[in-house]
Order: C-alpha cells, then structure tokens, then sequence
C-alpha cells in the first residue's frame, strides 16, 4: 500500500514522473503474484 | 476445451453469481461508500489537504473493502462442494485461478471507479485532471492486488477458521506493495 497510495499521491499532484520507481515496484509485484500462481496454482488447492 | 474458453466460464460462472447474490459486493460497496463519509465527517479541510494525503486513505479504504469480498472467493465453492467438481474439470487449474482473478478485479475496478468519484464529489479530490493515468495506475495495482487476493482466498479456503486468517496474511503482504 505504500506504493499504491505515493503513486496515487504523485499522480494527483501531476508528478507522474516522481512516482516512476514505484511503479516499477507494482509491475514487479504484477508480475510475481500472476505468474508464479499460473504455474504454482494445483499446488494451492491440492488436499 | 480450450483454455481460455475454460477461464471464460469460471469468470462468467462467478460474475453472474455475485451479480445474483449480492452479498459480498453489496457489504463491501456500502463498507467503502460509509468510509469515505466517516471520514467526509471526522476531517477539517481548512486544517489538511486532501490532494496530498487522501491517496493513502483510498487505498486503505479498497483494502479492507475489497478483501471482504475476495475472501469469500473460494471459500463459498468450498461451503457447498463445488470446489471439488471444478478441481474434476479436465482443464488446468491455473484457468480455474485466473477466471476467479479477472472476476476479483472486475469488482475492484468498479469498486475503484466508483471510490473515486466520490473521492472528489464529497472530498474534492483532485481526481479529474490526471484521470487516464490515475486509471491506468490504479488498474496496474488492483491487478497485483486481485492475484495475491485470489490466491490467498485459495489457500485458506479448505483451512478451519480461514475467513480470520485471511485479512492476518493478505495485508502483511500487501504492506509494501
């Protein structure tokens, strides 16, 4: 949520370039929880 | 069976449902929308800036809004059996996992969508004049929002006492993010 609400926050003051670094953090995020459950998912529902 | 026909009729399953039942959606959007009154309520304009720090306060306020509703994502397949004839399905898993993931953040996205107009009707947010890329970050976060609540919800869904455990692992997670 840090990211989310600086990046939110950047935005809204029309800073979108202050706020780059997060948003690479949120794609590295993006990319790590949808990816690694489309390979992993079975795993998680296994009994 | 084609695998994104298969993700389409879990999305369309489980649209159609919250649609229907309106449980979920309809606590989470009234838990949201009187958020954001209370705090219409409890903070003076003249003393703090919204523009500067109302950002932080949306994002909690889809926080716990939103984990009200992803939580109960597998867990009512679990309740009524029908998590086992899905697991049946002869399709991969991972299409069961991402047609309930797109569902998640259709309601995020519309849960967002209608947060921020009242963001700026009741707390005169500047929201208007960067709406296309305020959208398109708030789009990139509910995705890595809605796959870490997705998967969590799966996890626990089989888990005696996991409607408690869900906001204690979600959040800590989503610290950072």
């Amino acid at each position: 949520m840090i990211a989310a609400g600086s990046l939110t926050q950047e935005v809204m003051l029309g800073q979108f370039a202050r706020g780059a670094h997060w948003l690479q953090l949120v794609a590295l995020f993006d990319m790590i929880f949808l990816a690694a459950p489309l390979f992993l998912f079975e795993f998680a529902v296994e009994e | 069976m084609s695998y994104a026909r298969a993700v389409w009729l879990v999305f369309r399953k489980d649209f159609r449902e919250e649609v229907r039942r309106k449980e979920n959606l309809a606590a989470s959007f009234f838990f949201a929308f009187l958020s954001l009154v209370l705090f219409y309520f409890s903070v003076d304009p003249t003393r703090v800036d919204l523009g500067r720090t109302g950002a932080g306060l949306l994002w909690l306020v889809i926080l716990f809004a939103g984990s009200l509703f992803m939580g109960a994502t597998f867990r009512k397949e679990t309740e009524t059996g029908t998590l086992q004839a899905l697991l049946l399905a002869p399709v991969d898993r991972s299409a069961l996992f991402l047609g309930k993931f797109l569902v998640n953040l259709a309601f995020l996205l519309i849960l967002e969508g209608l947060l921020l107009l009242f963001a700026f009707l009741l707390l005169a947010m500047p929201v208007g004049e960067h709406l296309a890329q305020l959208a398109g970050v708030w789009t990139l976060v509910s995705v890595g929002y809605a796959a870490v609540g997705t998967l969590l919800s799966a996890l626990i869904a089989q888990v005696r006492g996991g409607q408690v455990l869900y906001p204690i692992l979600l959040f800590p997670v989503l610290i950072r993010f």
